[in-house]
């Protein structure tokens, strides 16, 4: 065994498999490739993995909102306009990181491929943050498609690998700050002669990066929908100018829902009950409001209900209860709660776009409430639970 | 040390600090979570995102570009890297969802409905289009600085 820090081999001290190059090794040039590109192309990447953990993080807290700050009803597009910006940002995450391997993927055959502990760490870390940005913009993506060739479930570990591709980002721009700045405040030089220069890769790869990004927010922006050619969703073929995203078919909701026995219950102090002749008698109000999906797209539609409140008010509740609606459903989606100024503007909507609202889309009344998620706009309504 | 180097450091050691601990958490939470979200199964698609990416896709990328300095002279070289770049990177996001085209559960999603293989024809169509007319131009203007005559005749 040998003493810490001596020599194995050779009178250099070094040992020599680190030192020289094997033959095999690739050898790499590139006149493009440099601090000043890399840097610019990673700071943009950095913003938008910044925006798309922020909204990330809007849209979990969505699910599980802190009884003492319960979502708010205003601004009532506030959902739409952060999980399209979500799902956009991470649409074009997807151009933006193949840009940002491409230019540092010569740095995968330095030699030696190790100097030390540090450097090993850093290796790592990069390696990690690589998996995990390159996973989970992909995973994302596939969410969207709605496709999981996976056994997970996809909503906690995107969450989670949130968290180590924002941690890992942290990490890479604290040990390559320096770099980072360097780059930075180096100018991207001048054109190549033999062929593109590096503000030529800027302009090409922005112009990608733009494409992809018009040609899909058109499933959030109804006025560019005519572009929309890589759009997975366009919101306004759906069922009454709107998508759904669970049919009641998949729900197994269809006999249920048309039951002539169907009963609306709504449970607080004291109890009601409503057949649906009952519920369609009662006032009702109209409404604009957005169906937002976690999905990203979004669309604007008009909607005819029961005000929420003026049931919750009949068994003894306030805008201050906590209210949770109940679906014919049973599953992961089949309830969600509301409280405070989403209570106040919420609707058991009958009518949706001027129509009776179909099976698909929550017959006989589903939810719909300002700012808030669209799988938290609960459909196929059957009970509802008012406690203070 | 001078303060500006200081300061530098002291923001390094802190957003490398707040990193680490977000990946703590965020690995730790994956296994707490282990029911759900499988951490061997994860890690297993992880290597095999980093492999496909270092193995399959930059090789590829990297072999196209060898391919184009060695086969296409300057200038127009130029032209058709900016035009594939542009082209595959809109590829990147197109072909998934040409291959997931169609498989959905129903209409009433609106999902994956366009012809998605037509839509992609058509962008990078255009990208070509506008990469050789920019070298169209810039072979244009070439030739007319080359016929002009000098300036005292």
């Amino acid at each position: 065994m040998l003493a810490p820090g001596r020599p194995r081999m050779g009178q250099t001290g070094k040992v020599p498999l680190l030192t020289s190059k094997p033959p095999f090794w690739p050898e790499f040039r590139s006149p493009l490739r440099g601090p000043a590109l890399t840097a610019r192309i990673g700071r943009v990447l950095g913003v938008a993995f910044g925006l798309c953990f922020v909204t990330g993080l809007l849209s979990h807290y969505q699910y599980a909102p802190w009884h003492w700050l319960p979502v708010p009803a205003a601004p009532y597009w506030g959902y739409r306009l952060s999980q399209g910006v979500h799902v956009l940002t991470g649409i074009a995450c997807i151009p933006l990181l193949l840009l940002k391997l491409w230019s540092v993927f010569h740095r995968l055959f330095a030699w030696p491929p190790v100097r030390g502990l540090r450097h090993a760490l850093e290796r790592l870390s990069v390696a990690v943050l690589v998996a995990a940005s390159v996973f989970q913009v992909i995973t994302g993506l596939f969410n969207i498609l709605q496709f999981y060739p996976w056994p997970w479930g996809f909503i906690r570990v995107h969450y989670w690998m949130a968290w180590v591709v924002i941690g890992s980002l942290l990490l890479h721009i604290a040990v390559q700050l320096p770099a980072i700045r360097a780059g930075l405040a180096t100018r991207l030089g001048p054109s190549s002669e033999a062929g593109l220069s590096r503000r030529g890769v800027l302009i090409a790869g922005g112009a990608g990066v733009a494409v992809v990004a018009v040609t899909t927010i058109g499933q959030v922006v109804p006025a560019l929908e005519p572009v929309a050619l890589l759009a997975p969703r366009q919101p306004r073929r759906g069922p009454l100018g709107v998508p759904v995203n669970r049919t009641a078919e998949a729900a197994k909701v269809v006999s249920a829902a048309q039951s002539a026995a169907y009963q609306l219950t709504v449970h607080g102090a004291s109890l009601l009950s409503f057949s649906l002749a009952e519920l369609e008698a009662e006032p009702t109000r109209d409404t604009v409001l957005p169906i937002a999906c976690v999905e990203g797209w979004s669309i604007q539609a008009h909607w005819r209900g029961i005000p929420l409140l003026n049931l919750v008010e009949r068994v003894g509740g306030s805008a201050s209860s906590r209210v949770s609606v109940h679906s014919l459903e049973h599953g992961a989606y089949s309830q969600s709660s509301l409280t405070g100024s989403q209570l106040e503007h919420a609707l058991l909507a009958t009518h949706l776009n001027g129509q009776r609202i179909t099976l698909d889309h929550g017959y006989p009344i589903r939810l719909i409430a300002p700012d808030r998620a669209g799988v938290l706009q609960t459909k196929w309504l059957t009970r509802i639970e008012v406690s203070s | 040390m001078t303060p500006a180097t200081r300061s530098v450091l002291a923001v390094r050691v802190l957003l490398g600090g707040i990193g680490v601990m977000a990946i703590g958490y965020g690995v730790l939470r994956i296994f707490t979570d282990a029911k759900d979200t499988k951490p061997i199964a994860l890690a297993r698609w992880l290597i095999a995102t980093l492999l496909v990416h270092d193995v399959v896709i930059a090789p590829v990328v990297i072999g196209l570009g060898w391919l184009l300095a060695r086969l296409v002279p300057g200038r127009l070289r130029r032209y058709l890297q900016a035009i594939l770049i542009c082209g595959g990177l809109v590829s990147a996001v197109g072909v998934w969802l040409i291959w997931r085209h169609g498989r959905t559960s129903s209409p009433a999603l609106a999902l994956l409905r366009q012809n998605y293989a037509a839509n992609l024809v058509l962008l990078l169509a255009a990208i070509v289009v506008v990469g050789l007319a920019g070298y169209a131009l810039e072979v244009g203007r070439a030739s007319r600085r080359k016929s002009r005559p000098p300036a005292d005749q």
